[in-house]
């Protein structure tokens, strides 16, 4: 019994090494560096301050915050609205169309993502390939002026963030029993009671992990919104990320983190709960 | 006389070219127990999806109280499904599931509870309602299955292999209970085996079934004293397929006599004896070549392997039955030839 107790740690040790060693300490030393202020030329001044925080009240930065969920929220929604049909249809084929819609998900993973956005820019600039395409069809005259446009970060974040949730939700519905909506069937539901009562209900799971994949990333994605928003559109990330390379204020930048990943679990406990994807989860 | 519920009118069906079904004939009576009897691969689990309307069928008419229902969606049919796997829904509380087909037709909420708490009684699961299907056991399991399709009140109650996956023991309780269950609600039940003794144990009538068509429908008695053909009398009663004068008849092991008896006409060899199932197996060579299996019950008989004996059996024990052979199309191992090959 006993060797067969410690068999069990030893497995386990490596996993929690990792956890600890990648996962828990650098947290904890985010959340510590937040509470320090910043040095006069270089680095960090040892002394307690909750200043970093009430930084982060001020309008400049509390705007920043909202546009930042804003975006991810909008960005969120539309993978999933996109993302769903695709993952939980991709499942439902025979195993030569399962390749074919897989592949059209894997073939831009064989480029860096950096050059695939700037292939964005190809697409939306003045004149750009979209304009001409909707000029020739006679659809629009002026340019439409999208790049460093709203929509177009929109676009760039549903771009990055769709394959996360196709192949999420893939993943559960590859696990639905075909059988459960047989039986919903034969007791009387029609064909899209059986896939809200059954189907929708065991790939909620799928789903969320692709919103928590999708929602989290989408908080943070700033050379999204460099690239396709210029200067127009500056998220939560963009400014983290100036703090700690242009601003030298790493102890704002931990403060700053610390409350996007506070807000991040927050909203997603909040959709769980709304779900009720935790008790989906132990069952299936 | 009887009232026939359900007709299938020549049913055809193929998979991919290759046919399942071909013409396939029968009647249901009205609260009947009705067991589809045949080997794995012989289409019973095809045909009891098309008369649940989970397939169509290629030709042919499924006629449920008089109605053409062959094209109608499963949903609209007044027709209930107990599936091998019991396919209970894992994200639904025990009592959610037994409710589902009500909830699903707006029974009023107070109604659902009542009726899912009688059903639950009625099939010894009262106080579970409120149990993961996760939680239960496969015996469990099973009587779930069949409180959710009996809650709806169907006219005809599907059950596809419903104890395969349960122990020897418990399956011999479930195929008492179902019966009690089906005599006590007065619905007509169709019943998907492979094992002969399930069938006769269970069902008003069997129908046995082999490569797409019904080789023989009648009651247990009739199948098992009776048998049409060939295959029936194997697969039902386990009998000698042998020919004499260009007939083929079939003795059950149990009927084949041996040491001395007045109708032993017969001179066989021993070849091989074996204890199986409480009963002691003797395998005989006649001269012509055919072979015989005899069973008796007791541990030994006072004849040694390779001995020569005279056996036979009475004249009514020896059934006359069309040669169709005794195997489906899947059913060819290697003990199969050289039995095929004894016959010849």
């Amino acid at each position: 019994m006993n060797k067969k107790k410690d068999n069990h740690w030893m497995l386990l040790a490596p996993i929690y090494l990792f956890t600890i060693l990648f996962v828990a300490l650098p947290i904890l030393y985010m959340f510590l560096l937040s509470f320090l202020s910043r040095a006069q030329v270089w680095g960090v001044d040892f002394t307690f301050t909750l200043d970093n925080y009430k930084k982060i009240l001020e309008p400049l930065y509390l705007d920043t915050f909202v546009q930042s969920l804003k975006l991810a929220l909008v960005s969120t929604v539309l993978v999933a609205l996109i993302g769903y049909p695709y993952g939980f249809f991709m499942a439902r084929m025979n195993d030569r169309w399962k390749k074919r819609m897989m592949l059209l998900i894997m073939i831009p993973f064989w480029t860096s993502g950096l050059i695939r956005l700037y292939g964005w820019i190809i697409v939306f600039r003045s004149n750009g390939v979209l304009d001409k395409i909707l000029q020739g069809m006679g659809l629009t005259e002026e340019p439409l002026k999208l790049l460093y446009s709203y929509p177009a970060v929109v676009v760039g974040m549903i771009y990055v963030l769709l394959p996360f949730m196709i192949l999420s939700v893939y993943s559960s519905a590859e696990k639905l029993d075909d059988t459960l909506v047989e039986a919903a069937r034969d007791l009387g539901a029609s064909p899209f009671k059986a896939f809200w009562t059954v189907s929708f209900k065991l790939t909620l799971p799928g789903l969320l992990s692709g919103v928590v994949l999708s929602f989290i990333p989408s908080m943070g994605l700033f050379f999204i919104a460099d690239i396709l928003g210029g200067n127009k559109i500056v998220l939560v990330g963009s400014v983290i990320q100036e703090q700690v390379t242009k601003g030298r204020n790493q102890p704002f930048a931990a403060a700053l983190s610390a409350v996007l990943m506070i807000l991040t679990s927050l909203m997603i406990r909040l959709y769980r709960k709304i779900t009720g994807t935790a008790k989906l989860e132990n069952i299936v | 006389m009887s009232d026939v519920i359900l007709q299938l009118n020549h049913i055809k069906k193929s998979f991919g070219g290759f046919p399942v079904l071909k013409g396939l004939d029968l009647k249901v009576n009205r609260a009947e127990f009705l067991t589809l009897l045949g080997a794995s691969g012989c289409g019973k689990t095809t045909l009891l999806r098309i008369i649940a309307g989970l397939e169509d069928p290629d030709e042919g008419q499924v006629v449920l109280e008089g109605q053409d229902i062959t094209t109608m969606e499963p949903n609209k049919r007044n027709v209930n499904t107990i599936f091998q796997n019991y396919a209970l829904f894992p994200h639904m509380s025990v009592a959610e599931n037994v409710g589902y087909g009500l909830k699903i037709r707006k029974v009023p909420r107070a109604e659902i509870k009542d009726k899912v708490e009688k059903m639950l009684y009625l099939v010894q699961m009262e106080g579970k309602g409120g149990a993961s299907p996760n939680q239960l056991s496969g015996g469990q399991k099973q009587r779930v299955a069949i409180a959710r399709a009996l809650v709806n009140e169907p006219k005809v109650l599907l059950l596809d292999e419903p104890l395969g996956a349960l122990d020897l023991k418990l399956r011999q309780h479930m195929q008492l209970e179902l019966k009690r269950l089906q005599k006590q609600l007065g619905i007509t039940f169709i019943y998907i085996t492979h094992d002969q003794e399930e069938a006769i144990n269970m069902s008003d009538r069997i129908a046995v079934m082999r490569n797409g068509i019904l080789e023989q429908v009648g009651t247990p008695n009739e199948v098992y004293y009776h048998p049409r053909t060939s295959f029936v009398a194997d697969f039902v009663g386990n009998a000698n397929i042998l020919k004499f004068h260009g007939e083929t008849f079939a003795v059950r092991t149990e009927n084949v006599l041996m040491n001395g008896e007045e109708a032993c006409v017969h001179p066989a060899k021993v070849l091989e004896k074996s204890f199986a199932g409480g009963q002691l197996r003797i395998l005989f060579l006649l001269e012509d070549g055919q072979q015989v299996v005899a069973s008796r019950s007791g541990l030994d008989a006072d004849m040694a392997e390779g001995s020569s004996v005279n056996i036979g059996w009475l004249d009514e024990h020896a059934v006359k039955v069309l040669d169709e052979g005794i195997y489906g199309d899947f059913g060819t191992s290697g003990e199969v030839t050289e039995r095929q090959a004894a016959h010849e």
